[in-house]
């Protein structure tokens, strides 16, 4: 049986592009806007969530998932994988976002142009990409949510058509040639992105590479991760990843709070600037382990049928551990510019 | 029954043994990966194979490889191997006094820190040495009170040359050499260039702007000295660098050296050209500010040396050890 959809016709969905381009490109040189504008946070997010899609999908898959989208359906496999492409693109969203965020935050602050009001001022723009992402992570979740309902209203026959499909893709797929470019190119950009203002002479106190080698985040996070992918040894590599890294990057930043609270407490400002640093390392790798490890794993399991759906504490992860990174982000904006009190 | 069938029985129990469908996991995946395989060569048959890039792609990433190469090393060395990533980890984090993120977190914090500070001061004291050029040294004397009086000396040699009055009403100007005096409505009426350098601290609420807006920060250096710390700023003009020392306990700046950049490098401070000493929030007589004194002063020329030799000695003494007046609250 063949769901069939009825299509707005393509030309309406060009109209209707066409009309929400030329508010956006308004609404940019109206000026009006500045205050919220990061180009750079806007290209991050992006690419960055298009490079995610590409780790878990190929570019077959995402053909059929634009037609399965906006055409004519032939079966409901191609529902599910369409509503399991999108709702990992709103997912993979939101993560840069929040990524991007951590990444502008501590390079406004290293940045060595202008005075304390205008590293203040930074800082908090660097926050905007967090919006950016939230905002295509909704534009991507609402094809999922659609797909979603349609992929349950399936019937019988489509079961039987479903079941046979499953068994037909219960074999491993082999990594193609663009989901290793999916991780050539996040690799990259957020490598450009860190080391680039080194290379192009502008002023930072301290070079900007030199606040992602701290070790001691980097060891735990990736230590406790390993640690527990041991423990659980199951088949279910992606699931085990994303939550080992989401944990142990939650036991980084808690453990780095309590001393933030602690040395708070005792006035003393360089030990809640080391605390501060090991919670946003600690997050950060962990949001990177996610994003690089276990998402795309978990991705092309259930992509493969191995799994039905994603597990429910996969998705809390990856929905909440960016939501706690962007609340630590914002209490080292608040201790930052907070003077100290004697 | 007879023993042939009992043996048919026998046989066949055991092909039923040997021959059952429910297969374990490992053992299902691993068979239907090579008949996946087989498929495949079969279907490939007449293509070279392993000569296009598609076939050594898939060659490199096959199935079957993949998880011999996730688990190759021994999961006991991975264990031991993660729990040493954890504890040295953790170590590294407690012994460690900070990183160079850390250093710029407080670097900025004490920034701001202390221009709060510089805005809750009671009174100022500050003395300020520049080299001027061919050699010559002027001395800058600061008083300043919350009212917003403040007084200006200074002194080339060993005369006060000029003194300049800020209340809260008027701006005088008094130059004692040659005896005269006038009132300006702002400091942008000043004329003389001798004032330039000591502007931006005429006052703390304006070295805490000046700080803020104008200052960049550069880095923090630990002294050996418990509760004191060095700061470095950059000017926004890029040519000079400020030392900034400040006493932690109050947040209050105790030093500020300016520097010229020397070539190449943005923190290292080349040669001084003004040293600032600062004292905080000690008693200073509000008559001192008035610029009344000054032109009491004028009224007795003859004896007008004689005040003005006392004010010298005045102004020389610490005010620490000065006197203490009635009725001026001791910080």
């Amino acid at each position: 049986m063949v769901i069939e959809r009825k299509t707005g016709g393509f030309f309406l969905l060009v109209g209707r592009a066409a009309i929400l381009a030329a508010i956006v490109i308004a609404v940019i040189f109206s000026g009006k806007f500045t205050g919220i504008m990061n180009i750079n946070g806007l290209i991050f997010v992006l690419i960055g969530g298009a490079a995610l899609a590409l780790m878990s999908f190929s570019l077959s898959d995402i053909g059929r998932v634009m037609k399965g989208t906006w055409g004519r359906i032939p079966s409901s496999e191609i529902v599910r994988q369409s509503s399991l492409f999108w709702e990992s693109s709103a997912r993979n969203f939101w993560m840069v976002g929040v990524l991007a965020s951590v990444i502008l935050f501590v390079l406004s602050l290293v940045r060595g142009e202008g005075g304390i009001e205008e590293i203040a001022a930074r800082m908090a723009n660097s926050f905007i990409p967090t919006v950016y992402g939230l905002i295509m992570a909704v534009v991507c979740l609402v094809p999922a949510l659609k797909l979603k309902e349609m992929s349950l209203s399936k019937n019988e026959d489509d079961i039987t058509a479903m079941k046979s499909d499953e068994r037909g893709r219960k074999s491993t797929e082999a990594l193609k040639f663009e989901n290793i470019a999916g991780y050539v190119v996040f690799i990259a950009l957020i490598a450009w992105t860190i080391i680039k203002p080194a290379l192009s002479g502008q002023d930072y106190i301290i070079k900007s590479w030199e606040w992602v080698t701290h070790w001691p985040a980097f060891l735990v996070v990736f230590g406790g991760t390993i640690a527990i992918a041991l423990f659980v040894d199951g088949t279910m590599i992606g699931r085990t990843s994303t939550l080992g890294f989401t944990l142990t990057g939650l036991i980084g930043s808690l453990v780095g709070f309590v001393q933030v609270l602690v040395a708070f407490s005792a006035k003393s400002i360089q030990d809640v600037a080391s605390a501060m640093t090991f919670i946003l390392s600690s997050c950060f790798f962990a949001l990177l382990g996610i994003m690089l490890v276990g998402a795309p794993l978990e991705d092309r399991s259930v992509k493969s049928a191995k799994t039905e759906k994603h597990s429910f504490p996969s998705r809390v992860a990856w929905y909440v551990f960016p939501l706690v990174t962007l609340i630590f982000l914002a209490v080292t904006f608040v201790l930052i510019i907070t003077p100290v009190k004697k | 029954m007879k023993k042939d069938d009992r043996g048919n029985h026998e046989t066949d129990a055991l092909l039923k043994n040997v021959l059952a469908d429910d297969l374990p996991l490992e053992a299902e995946k691993r068979m239907k990966e090579r008949l996946l395989e087989f498929r495949e060569a079969e279907a490939g048959a007449g293509r070279l194979p392993g000569r296009t890039f598609q076939g050594i792609w898939n060659h490199v990433f096959r199935p079957r490889l993949r998880p011999r190469i996730l688990w190759m090393p021994r999961k006991a060395i991975l264990a031991f191997s993660s729990i040493l990533m954890i504890a040295f980890g953790g170590f590294l984090h407690i012994s460690s006094r900070g990183s160079a993120l850390a250093d710029t977190f407080s670097l900025l914090n004490a920034s701001i820190s202390v221009s709060d500070r510089l805005q809750q001061t009671e009174s100022m004291f500050c003395t300020a040495r520049v080299s001027m050029d061919r050699g010559i040294n002027v001395t800058y004397l600061i008083r300043w009170l919350a009212s917003g009086a403040s007084r200006l000396d200074v002194r080339r040699g060993g005369d006060i040359e000029k003194t300049l009055w800020i209340t809260g009403t008027e701006i005088i100007i008094a130059d004692n050499i040659e005896n005269t005096s006038k009132s300006l409505e702002s400091l942008d009426q000043i004329e003389s260039s001798l004032f330039d350098p000591i502007i931006e601290f005429l006052s703390p609420e304006r070295l805490s702007e000046v700080l803020y807006y104008n200052w960049k920060p550069r880095r923090a250096v630990r002294t050996d000295e418990d509760g004191i710390e060095k700061f470095f700023f950059e000017n926004d003009k890029g040519k000079t660098v400020l030392e900034m020392t400040v006493d932690l306990k109050t947040y209050l700046p105790m030093r500020i050296t300016k520097s010229v950049i020397d070539s190449g490098s943005p923190v290292v401070p080349g040669k001084i050209i003004m040293e600032v000493d600062f004292e905080w929030n000690q008693p200073i007589p509000p008559q001192y500010l008035d610029p009344a004194f000054r032109r009491e002063l004028n009224s007795y020329s003859n004896s007008g040396d004689i005040i003005l030799n006392s004010m010298t000695a005045f102004l020389d003494t610490p005010l620490s050890i000065k006197y203490s007046v009635p009725g001026i609250k001791e910080k």
